[in-house]
């Protein structure tokens, strides 16, 4: 081809983009901040070349190459390939997140775990981007045109999609993290010990809040890391098959996570501007609590409505809108899962307050219509 | 441990079958005695379970816990299937206001003095 690597380089790129542009399209239907998924989309690109970066570093100095060393020790082929793919994994997810972590300790980028999510994302693609420019060139150039077309779409859908399922579920785990010091308070009322979180505060003797954004991330990580290295060897010993249902499932699960109401919930507290409650503090945590023991007690209309009435007495108040949203998302969520299982389990009938309070108004509507109206 | 206590007085009920009683609480209701209380209006209410009509009297009743807030709408829920009636009196302020969010004021009225609370529990249901 006239022209040469650049022109074939710069065609690739220009096949690797297509995909991007749509997934971009795809997810980002409405929002309000383009400007900022730009600048996370360059750095997710960017954060490719650390990649070559440090594969260049460990090929100067193999000494640093513990996986190289892992491998050597290991005769099982299958659990070389394991550990391969665990350090990929680990490396990429990594590398992924840490520009939007450096950009939200930045400019406060993430005010809402969807944001975390959603930032998240836009770096899975510029990196898969990036990445895609290279496995396209390398095909074209090695086995030709004609091959490049189901690998082409393979990488375009799947292993993009992939890319996007590991750092959502990771930007999940860090915006939730982001916000542990709610999610404690929350804890507080449901009752939810945060074993390793203390455990972790402990040992380090650093507050339980902090512990547990640690114990957040690093199970992010973690199961970005291994749902990363899955994937790879399933692709390694060629199970295609499995693939595509594994990545299926993860979208699903991701969409879910996106679409969910405390996932949209403002977290970032402007004290100055936060109004007072008009309840004293003792009587609000007495609801509160109530609220969290129903939650337990999955009687989420009761739940809802009673922190509708709390948050007109105090709208700033975080977990109560936290427990608002979730209850929500309880009951909307449930939707499909829970006919299928209502078939098979139904549940206890609980009166809950709510139809109480409707039936007792049905009630007086029926009492007043059977009083005979004054002459 | 904080301490409560409940005493329960009969009312002449004004409608054959009715039977009405004033539970009187004074003190705290919390984690350490709410459950143990909470037996005692069980009781009246297992022994009752028609036509039973409750005045609760919090006029010394200091606080209530988030457990006591779910048993008062457990027993609101037992007597009410009995075709019976629950109200309150002389409420202190925090009191109503913590029953006014979760929304029982809505089910259960909330009177200043015993006398109104007496005939609102025991008037006929076609008065006005």
């Amino acid at each position: 081809m006239p022209g040469g690597i650049l022109t074939y380089y710069a065609l690739s790129a220009l096949l690797a983009f297509i995909p991007a542009l749509i997934w971009l399209s795809v997810l980002f239907k409405k929002t309000k901040k383009r400007g900022l998924q730009v600048i996370i989309f360059l750095s997710g690109i960017f954060s490719v070349s650390l990649i070559f970066a440090m594969q260049y570093f460990l090929n100067l100095f193999p000494q640093f190459d513990i996986v190289n060393f892992l491998e050597a020790k290991i005769t099982d082929q299958n659990a070389g390939f394991i550990i391969l793919f665990i350090a990929v994994g680990m490396t990429e997810e990594i590398v992924k997140q840490a520009f939007v972590r450096f950009t939200d300790r930045k400019f406060l980028l993430i005010e809402t775990i969807n944001d975390s999510i959603q930032f998240s994302l836009v770096s899975a693609l510029g990196f898969s981007f990036a990445e895609n420019i290279f496995y396209i060139y390398s095909i074209w150039t090695s086995f030709g045109i004609q091959q490049l077309f189901i690998a082409y779409l393979f990488r375009s859908i799947f292993t993009t999609c992939a890319h996007l399922i590991f750092s959502g579920f990771f930007g999940y785990y860090y915006g939730v993290a982001k916000f542990s010091l709610n999610i404690r308070e929350q804890s507080r009322w449901t009752g939810k010990k945060h074993i390793i979180a203390n455990f972790l505060a402990k040992i380090r003797g650093i507050s339980k809040s902090q512990a547990l954004k640690e114990e957040l991330i690093i199970m992010g990580l973690l199961i970005a890391m291994d749902l990363h290295a899955i994937f790879d060897f399933l692709l390694q010993l060629n199970q295609i098959l499995l693939v595509i249902p594994f990545v299926l499932i993860g979208y699903l699960i991701l969409m879910h996570l996106l679409k969910s109401k405390a996932g949209h919930l403002i977290m970032v507290t402007d004290v100055d501007n936060q109004k007072a409650s008009t309840m004293s503090k003792t009587d609000e945590e007495v609801v509160i609590e109530l609220v969290g023991m129903w939650f337990n007690e999955k009687r989420y209309v009761d739940v809802i409505h009673i922190c509708e009435r709390l948050l007109q007495r105090d709208p700033d108040n975080k977990v109560v809108q936290m427990f608002k949203a979730q209850a929500l998302d309880k009951m909307e969520h449930g939707s499909i899962y829970s006919k299928i299982l209502k078939k098979i389990f139904p549940p206890k009938q609980q009166k809950s307050l709510e139809k109480f309070i409707k039936e007792k108004n049905k009630e007086g509507e029926i009492q007043n219509s059977s009083i005979p109206p004054k002459s | 441990m904080t301490q409560v206590t409940i005493t329960i007085e009969d009312i002449p009920a004004t409608t054959q079958g009715q039977i009405a009683k004033i539970i009187k609480f004074q003190g705290q209701l919390d984690e350490s005695n709410v459950d143990e209380k909470a037996k005692i209006i069980y009781g009246v209410i297992e022994q009752n379970p028609q036509n039973l009509y409750l005045l609760m009297d919090f006029e010394d009743l200091e606080y209530m816990n988030s457990k006591s807030i779910g048993y008062l709408t457990d027993w609101y829920g037992k007597i009410t299937e009995g075709k019976g009636r629950i109200v309150i009196a002389k409420a202190r302020s925090n009191i109503l206001d913590i029953l006014q969010v979760v929304g029982l004021t809505q089910l259960i009225n909330c009177y200043n003095t015993l006398d109104e609370a007496k005939f609102a529990l025991l008037r006929q249901d076609n008065q006005g």
